[in-house]
């Protein structure tokens, strides 16, 4: 099988992460929760995976990077922390379910959803979309570093610029970003949270997630529980991270992060984005002359991450994929849990082929799985 | 180990620890004993009192929080002290 789903997990790992969390399993007993040996390896392990974490993304501090389940979690706390009755939220018209689902639910406390829609790789349209949308003033803002249907690279530094003018606190939602796209926190002025998952351009393992703490605002709790801290008190502490991480940690899971992060880290990120753009632009190249297909692409490549989608008129999406997975090509297709992308492209209707590259695809594997695609929707 | 820098979570302790640590002082993360834990579960930096004071200076230079902090007396008691 040729992997090129990256956008959904990145399925391949570099050993030194396999190597973390089977030591981890090994050696670690609960973090937090006792003195002995067991546990202060544990410990610090989730230390160790904060401070690469606070320094990979520019965080003043380990205490502000909160371990989740997957970013959705952290996107969950981060929207649920900042909404406010009767005031909207603004989103970009390239969110992902993980956004519009707790919004949805944010309805009924009068907390409505205002969308600012672009077209696609159109970065100045959204800017003022944005504008046009944060005029009346919002609670706060959500927006996608990249989007998980087109690689789409938002431009989230003008973003955070308007919204810091307004003193509207902004969301960043970083799961294909993280790990793939240099990402400085300490850059932006509006910023309250950045959301990822650890399982995506991160290379660790699933249910794994971070949430990042960039300003100075108190979370709110989604989940309460034992902390290993302040236990006399039935509130959960006011500080971080023990506020949102009740119960135990995955320390398998975070070693595995930890390990993945420092792969990255040894390897550039730079260096993966140029990997995964060299593998699109050698995908492009083989697939771009079948007949009916549209590719959504920015050719320079500007704002676009490894990702992208494709589709042929008169072909299903997913028969489509399924026939590239009988040829041994893993990708994915549909909505890709983000109608709204697709209604803002005009892309709901059919859905899309995603094909995505990460930070271990090889050009190699690339052109042969262009070319069996290749083939197979020539056949 | 006289000296006990009380911290308000594990990660603040490993914080403190570390930056101690690495600027040479003899520190050590430990769970603190039951009378000095006001809140129920907490952990502490344990170091030798003589290098307390400048510990102490050392993590507001660096603006890293700690809570209260004590040293043993000779009778075993653990005193607080305000430095």
């Amino acid at each position: 099988m040729i992997y090129l789903d990256s956008a959904a997990t990145s399925f391949i790992k570099p050993l030194e992460v396999i190597s973390a969390v089977e030591n981890a399993m090994f050696n670690c007993a609960s973090a937090g929760r006792g003195g002995y040996h067991a546990a202060a390896s544990a410990a610090a392990v989730l230390y160790s995976c904060r401070e690469t974490a606070a320094e990979m993304f520019g965080i003043d501090s380990p205490e502000k990077v909160i371990f989740t389940y997957n970013a959705t979690h952290a996107l969950n706390i981060a929207i649920k922390s900042l909404a406010r009755r009767n005031a909207p939220a603004v989103i970009s018209g390239y969110e992902h379910n993980a956004v519009l689902r707790p919004l949805n639910v944010l309805k009924k406390y009068g907390i409505q959803t205002k969308v600012a829609a672009a077209p696609l790789f159109d970065s100045d349209a959204m800017v003022r979309a944005f504008e046009r949308q944060l005029a009346s003033g919002a609670a706060f803002a959500v927006c996608t570093h990249v989007s998980n249907v087109f690689g789409y690279i938002l431009p989230i530094a003008r973003i955070d610029a308007i919204c810091a003018a307004k003193r509207i606190p902004l969301i960043i939602d970083a799961s294909q970003s993280a790990g793939c796209i240099p990402l400085d926190c300490s850059k932006f002025k509006a910023v309250e949270y950045v959301c990822m998952p650890g399982h995506k351009g991160l290379l660790g393992p699933q249910g794994t997630g971070m949430l990042l703490c960039c300003g100075s605002r108190m979370p709110s709790t989604i989940i309460e529980g034992g902390t290993g801290s302040m236990s006399e008190q039935s509130e959960m502490p006011q500080f971080l991270p023990d506020r949102l991480e009740a119960g135990t940690i995955n320390v398998p899971g975070i070693a595995g992060l930890d390990a993945g992060m420092k792969f990255i880290k040894q390897r550039g990120i730079e260096e993966i984005l140029k990997n995964e753009r060299n593998c699109m632009d050698k995908f492009m190249d083989i697939i771009s002359d079948v007949p009916n297909i549209k590719v959504f692409s920015n050719k320079d490549l500007l704002n676009q991450s490894g990702v992208l989608s494709f589709y042929v008129k008169d072909r299903d999406c997913e028969d489509a994929a399924r026939d590239f997975a009988d040829a041994g090509i893993a990708v994915r297709a549909g909505l890709h849990c983000a109608p709204l992308a697709h209604k803002t492209a005009g892309t709901l209707g059919m859905g899309t082929v995603r094909v995505s590259f990460g930070a271990l695809s090889t050009a190699g594997e690339t052109v042969l799985a262009a070319e069996t695609i290749k083939k197979v929707l020539n056949e | 180990m006289d000296a006990i820098i009380m911290c308000r979570s594990i990660t603040q302790a490993q914080q403190a620890a570390k930056s101690l640590y690495t600027a040479g002082f003899s520190a050590k993360m430990i769970r603190p004993p039951r009378s000095l834990n006001r809140e129920g579960c907490a952990f502490a930096v344990a170091m030798d009192d003589v290098q307390l004071p400048e510990a102490v200076r050392h993590l507001k230079y660096n603006a890293i929080g700690f809570g209260k902090v004590y040293v043993r007396k000779p009778s075993g008691i653990y005193e607080e002290k305000n430095i």
